[in-house]
């Protein structure tokens, strides 16, 4: 009896199931970070990452171990949270220099935001799940999010697509959810925290697709 | 690094020598060449004694082989195949 304890905990600690990791994708600001920030004040008490009004903040992965989050009916999922940079296609310091930006500096910020991307779109395949941070405010008929979408169907990854900015009187969920119509889209206010009770019951059903 | 002739695209190893005589084909302009990576769009970042010398900024900063996905249009402007870049991903 006492053998088959052992044999069973000795079996636990090689067969213990790896950290589930949750990215976040999306072109650039999506509201990724803010999201990610939200997340980690809700459940780790700090933040993650910078956030920026000018694009391409974030430039490299950022990881955040043991994220777990405790559902009031006692549930509970664990996971480190990725936060990617932004994926374009086309990345120009102009676009920096114009919202004020040094010009070495926008240089130098245009060519780590083209590694970040490189670097985001070779990380996909390592997420177990994912949510595509769109933002609710702009055509969602773009290269960008056509191709993350189809690439994570093709991974077989789990996936949520959210509408971010709901806040702003621009934003639209409708207007997510008619480019993605096999999807059920939903929206939030990473910012303001706005839907962020729903994010997280979605996040549930997530995880319970990965089971 | 060797330079490549943007003419006849001839390479030379010795970058010392085909600075000062230029190419055999009448060429003055040449590319830095990482041989470690594939050749793409690169930027001038120097001229100097009539010939123009490129530098992929991207492959002189990681010099990795990685970026062949990545086109340098001028220093600062970058546009990446993100379609050949998703399909290169697999689990």
């Amino acid at each position: 009896m006492w053998l088959k304890s052992v044999l069973s905990k000795i079996k636990g600690l090689f067969m213990r199931k790896k950290t589930i990791a949750l990215a976040l994708y999306g072109p650039p600001n999506g509201g990724k970070t803010t999201l990610a920030n939200r997340i980690c004040s809700d459940w780790l008490g700090e933040e993650m990452g910078e956030t920026s009004k000018i694009a391409h903040e974030t430039r490299r992965l950022f990881r955040k171990g043991k994220v777990r989050i405790v559902h009031e009916d006692g549930r509970e999922i664990l996971f480190t949270l990725v936060d990617t940079p932004g994926i374009a296609s086309e990345i120009n310091y102009e676009e920096f220099v114009n919202e004020g930006m040094d010009e070495i500096l926008a240089r130098q910020r245009a060519r780590e935001a083209a590694d970040g991307v490189v670097e985001s779109i070779g990380w996909i395949s390592e997420a177990d799940a994912v949510v595509v941070i769109l933002d609710s405010t702009c055509e969602p008929y773009t290269q960008v999010n056509e191709l993350i979408v189809e690439k994570l169907n093709e991974l077989r990854t789990p996936f949520l697509v959210v509408a971010n900015k709901i806040d702003l009187k621009k934003g639209s969920v409708d207007r997510i959810q008619t480019a993605f119509p096999e999807h059920s889209v939903f929206g939030i206010s990473a910012k303001y925290g706005r839907n962020i009770n729903l994010f997280y019951e979605k996040l549930f059903e997530l995880f319970e697709r990965l089971n | 690094m060797a330079h490549r002739c943007t003419q006849c695209s001839k390479i030379y190893y010795d970058d010392t020598t085909i600075l000062e005589r230029g190419c055999v084909c009448g060429g003055k302009s040449f590319l830095l060449v990482n041989m470690d990576s594939p050749v793409h769009d690169m930027s001038i970042v120097a001229s100097e004694n009539g010939f123009r010398i490129e530098v992929d900024e991207l492959f002189r900063q990681s010099g990795k082989s990685q970026r062949s996905n990545t086109h340098i249009r001028e220093r600062g402007k970058y546009a990446i195949d993100i379609k050949k870049e998703f399909a290169q991903q697999s689990k």
